[in-house]
């Protein structure tokens, strides 16, 4: 076992190496700069707490930004994951149609984000796109602004990825080929229904890949950008600003490097948080 | 067997990564000069075909000299945060395209260099350039770090089959305005493309030139770069105006609507009016976007006051101070040829874009085949105020504002004054 | 017992059908209509073209350079996917299975990789890239992706390999195996639907990224296919035809890899082969 020491540290190596490379200084500079006054083209001056102080006693967005970006974090940890789970395990029992049902539902996570900013803004555009129009059918002097009006904006934006949940689906499914088969067997010879089996055989086995999941779901939600920037850039006022759009907005429109690594630093210990407190839930350290 | 498979593998990687770098050296060392440029105006830019040709012939004309690196970057945002990264780092290219606050960031981060000096050097191409155009750009210290290349005069394009079938003319006052919205919507027309996605370009025209020609101190405010206070009665009452425009008057999809929308809703005969510059007249004709003879249905006006938006563009900033004279004298060579007469002129010609500088005589004979061009400058010259656009007096912030805020305004969350408000904050964030 | 068997198979049903029509609706408009003019665009509401127009595709291809944003990508997107996938199954195995005294903080520590806003990257690493020559570099690319990768991948091992029952190992070492060998021979093959899909996720990651992208990049013969998409979004455009077609252009090669991916994803064990 003395010999296998050696192999961790060769096999945890070039990790380590890599993430410094890319990660490091960025992270160091981040954590430095989020108390200095830094603006694009000016030198870095100290200034103590104020990107602080400014962010918490003088910043009427904020709240509301962070409790659009909690609020997306729940149902991404629970609703996402709860489809993507119960398709991957519907799916697991091979049938004609599970193959053509699982590449057709991982197409949007395949799409770039540019790319499917783009498509929701003319599907849900409130004069030509399809939504408006099917609508239209039935009631001809339908018109409502899916993006734009302030009551739904959130919920529209929700809908563009809430229920696109293919990655959850293929690693459950990754997953579940490492069931051995003779537990199935075994549990038909006893007579056990479908859902039972998912219920006492499936799920508990499953409870890592989930806790992974979630957590890569949650994260998610901390780096949700690009399509944000394609369709409202937080708007309408502040309606759809989460975090990451705050932040960019912060740094490339007003530029504030401070300010916006403040933010940074926010966020990141909101995501190791969350990242924590998932690992708690679904007991994911324990052997 | 596995593992000799595994480290062959890795060994692949290794070797493939130095190929990947290796191929990067390999390119020729340079003999020249070498001075860097990025620009926007690449693949659907309505100005590529034109800066492609002035940057083939500037390539042309100095190959044994000067190596010319060109960084595409399309669309705006993507060259704008690129170019603001760049900024942070202290390595602009040597010649930008200074919009968007890219000017003021240059000068904060020391790169610019102010161009007076070099302008007075040499009096031919200070002649081109044109002392208006250096006017223009010359801030308050007597110091001028970019120069334009176009003037910008624009009004509206309407539809003149839905104007005449309601039977209105384009109107003299911003009251007169709005019985026409009035009109135009009882004949069953929409009156406006509008758009409050991207920059809000139509929309904000709109609201320019209705701060702008609203009296005195609106038309300052118009024509005042980088206000703090956007609570003024002029603006307030414009927003308020603006806001009967985007409820009433408006294309379907106007709030969130991106450029594309509210051209193709003009184009597409879904709108009796847009705001925009000349480079859209040959979309016009475009039967791609139109239906075939709707270039005859268009005509252009003033805005409301006998008024117009009319400025200079930014233009291009020498990013070189602190660079080795060889470098400098290359860049000056480039900026002098993005200036000039000729350049000037394949934008004329290619993008309809109006010259900056006074020595450029537009012929007859281009007047002749480009009517509408032609009415706009000669309806221009006419009028009696001139303003300048939001995009060129507001923070880049502000801009940003404007579009999260407009859908609010309309649909009842906030009151225009509150909005105005709003544009306060966003100045004061921007650094 | 009977009619609740018949109720929930048709709720199943529903459920995935709902789930593939929200899938492949949009998808389908898009395609659909990059077939369209600008004009058919917006008048027609949802009918098919007129004919088979690819005069969109010629416009794709004209107006952006494809052609070398095609190799670059798939240069950028290979090798960034065998790298990332090699280094981190290595280090997902030993922190799944060895319990050493840094174990959770470095897997905290690679966790920052997803929380970290990418705002705060941008100008920090195109300094790191110039710094060591590796701005404007496919390498710096290929690099900058694989640490992107790294805590997704990393999860996604490590929770596979905790299935995999240490007894396997343990019989390994008793037959006189060595820990390099445990692991390339048996855990590794075994680990085969873990690996795919970590594969297919830092593949859509390198194929789709755009800001770093255009940020470590200057000349075109170094940009890779998402920058193309943004070629049909410059101000003052207004031709959907040609945008959504490039669309369909930038997104087919990922479906084609799904496809190709997506048998080893559940292929992996063979029966039986875990037994405790």
């Amino acid at each position: 076992m003395q010999n296998n020491k050696v192999w961790i540290g060769i096999f945890l190596l070039p990790t380590f190496l890599l993430f410094c490379f890319i990660y490091l200084i960025p992270l160091v500079l981040l954590f430095a700069t989020s108390f200095c006054e830094w603006t694009i083209g000016s030198d870095i001056i100290f200034s103590g707490l104020e990107n602080f102080k400014q962010l918490f006693f003088h910043d009427d967005s904020l709240k509301i930004v962070l409790s659009n970006t909690a609020v997306w974090i729940l149902l991404q940890s629970t609703i996402h994951i709860a489809i993507g789970v119960a398709l991957g395990l519907i799916l697991s029992r091979k049938r004609w149609y599970t193959d053509i049902v699982r590449t057709i539902y991982i197409i949007p996570n395949i799409i770039s984000s540019a790319a499917i900013g783009i498509l929701f803004l003319c599907i849900l555009n409130p004069q030509f796109g399809m939504v408006n129009n099917i609508i239209r059918r039935f009631r001809p002097d339908f018109m409502h602004n899916w993006f734009n009006n302030p009551s739904t904006s959130f919920y529209t934006m929700t809908s563009t990825w809430l229920f696109y949940a293919a990655i959850v689906t293929i690693l459950v499914m990754a997953e579940l080929t490492a069931i051995p088969k003779d537990l199935y067997e075994a549990a038909t010879i006893d007579g056990a229904s479908r859902i039972q089996i998912a219920r006492f055989i499936e799920l508990p086995l499953l409870k890592n890949i989930i806790g992974t999941t979630t957590i890569l779901a949650a994260t998610s939600m901390l780096q949700k950008l690009d399509i944000i920037i394609m369709t409202t850039k937080g708007g309408p006022g502040v309606s759809t600003m989460n975090m990451p759009m705050y932040i960019y907005k912060t740094a490339l429109v007003d530029n504030n490097y401070g300010l916006s690594n403040a933010l940074g630093v926010l966020l990141i210990l909101m995501g190791l948080a969350i990242v924590w407190l998932i690992n708690l839930i679904y007991g994911m350290n324990k052997k | 067997m596995k593992i000799r498979l595994g480290f062959l593998f890795l060994l692949l990687i290794t070797g493939a990564l130095v190929f990947a770098g290796g191929t990067q050296e390999e390119a020729q060392v340079p003999k020249t000069v070498t001075v860097d440029y990025a620009t926007y105006r690449v693949g659907m830019h309505v100005s590529a075909p034109a800066e492609g040709q002035v940057l083939a012939e500037f390539i042309t004309n100095n190959k044994d000299t000067i190596t010319l690196r060109i960084e595409e970057l399309p669309s705006d945002d993507a060259y704008t945060n690129k170019m603001k990264t760049l900024a942070a780092s202290k390595s602009l290219p040597h010649v930008i395209d200074s919009k968007n606050g890219l000017r003021e960031l240059a000068v904060k981060n020391g790169q610019a260099v102010n161009l007076i000096p070099i302008l007075n050097a040499d009096p031919e191409w200070k002649a081109v350039v044109g002392q208006g155009a250096i006017d223009f750009n010359t801030g308050s210290d007597g110091k001028c770090y970019s120069l334009a290349t176009g003037k910008w005069t624009l009004g509206y394009f309407y539809n003149k089959e839905m104007f005449d079938a309601v039977g209105i003319r384009p109107a003299k006052n911003w009251d007169e305005f709005m019985t026409n919205c009035a009109a135009l919507k009882a004949g069953g027309y929409t009156p406006l493309a509008m758009m409050t996605g991207e920059n809000s370009w139509t929309t904000n025209l709109f609201l320019a030139a209705m701060v702008g020609s609203s009296n005195a101190a609106g038309n300052a405010f118009m024509n005042y770069h980088y206000p703090d206070n956007y609570e003024t009665p002029e603006m307030i009452k414009a927003l308020t105006m603006m806001k009967t425009l985007l409820k009433d008057y408006s294309t379907g999809d106007s709030l969130g609507a991106n450029y594309a929308n509210a051209a193709n809703n003009f184009c597409q005969e879904q709108a009796a009016m847009i705001a925009n510059g000349p480079w859209m007249i040959p979309d016009f004709s475009n039967p791609e976007k139109t239906n075939p003879g709707f270039d005859r249905k268009v005509a252009v006006a003033m805005f409301p006051n006998n008024s117009a938006v009319s400025l200079y563009d930014v233009g291009y900033s020498l990013c070189t101070a602190g660079e080795s004279k060889e470098v400098q004298d290359a860049a000056i060579i480039f900026l002098k040829h993005m200036t000039s007469l000729r350049a000037q002129e394949i934008y004329l010609t290619k993008a309809n874009m109006l010259p900056a500088s006074p020595l450029l005589v537009i012929s007859d004979e281009f007047r002749k085949d480009n009517v509408l061009l032609s009415q706009l400058i000669e309806k221009s010259g006419k009028t009696d105020l001139q303003y300048q656009t939001f995009d060129q007096t507001a923070y880049a912030s502000v801009v940003d504002a404007f579009g999260v805020y407009y859908p609010e305004m309309v649909f009842d969350s906030i009151t225009p004054a509150e909005m105005a408000k709003k544009l306060t904050e966003a100045a004061l964030k921007n650094k | 017992m009977k009619i609740l068997y018949i109720i929930l198979n048709v709720l199943k049903f529903l459920f995935i059908i709902t789930l593939v029509s929200i899938a492949i609706v949009p998808f389908l408009w898009v395609f659909i209509n990059s077939f369209k003019s600008n004009s058919q665009i917006l008048s027609s509401v949802a009918g098919f073209p007129d004919g088979l127009v690819i005069k969109n595709y010629w416009n794709a291809f004209k107006l952006a350079p494809f052609v070398i944003f095609y190799r670059n990508s798939v240069i950028v997107t290979v090798i960034s996917t065998c790298l990332n996938v090699f280094i981190l199954s290595m280090s997902a195995y030993v922190l799944a299975r060895y319990r050493f005294k840094f174990n959770n903080a470095l897997v905290l520590l690679f966790s920052v990789g997803l929380v970290i806003p990418g705002a705060a990257l941008l100008q920090p690493l195109y300094k790191t890239l110039i710094a060591t020559s590796l701005y404007n570099t496919l390498t710096g690319l290929i690099i900058t992706y694989a640490a992107f990768g790294i805590p997704i991948t990393l999860y996604i091992m490590m929770s596979y390999f905790k299935t995999i029952p240490e007894s396997l190992e343990e019989a390994a070492y008793i037959d006189g195996a060595s820990f390099l060998r445990t692991y390339f021979q048996i855990i590794l093959p075994l680990s085969k639907p873990a690996l795919a899909t970590a594969a297919v996720l830092q593949f859509l990651l390198c194929w789709n990224e755009f800001q770093f992208a255009l940020t470590l990049t200057k000349d075109v013969s170094k940009r890779t296919l998402p920058i193309a998409l943004y070629y049909f979004k410059s101000a003052f455009a207004s031709d959907y035809g040609a945008m959504f077609s490039a669309v369909i252009l930038v997104t087919i090669p990922s479906i084609i890899f799904f496809i190709i991916m997506q048998k080893q994803v559940i292929s992996g064990l063979v029966a039986g082969a875990i037994k405790s």
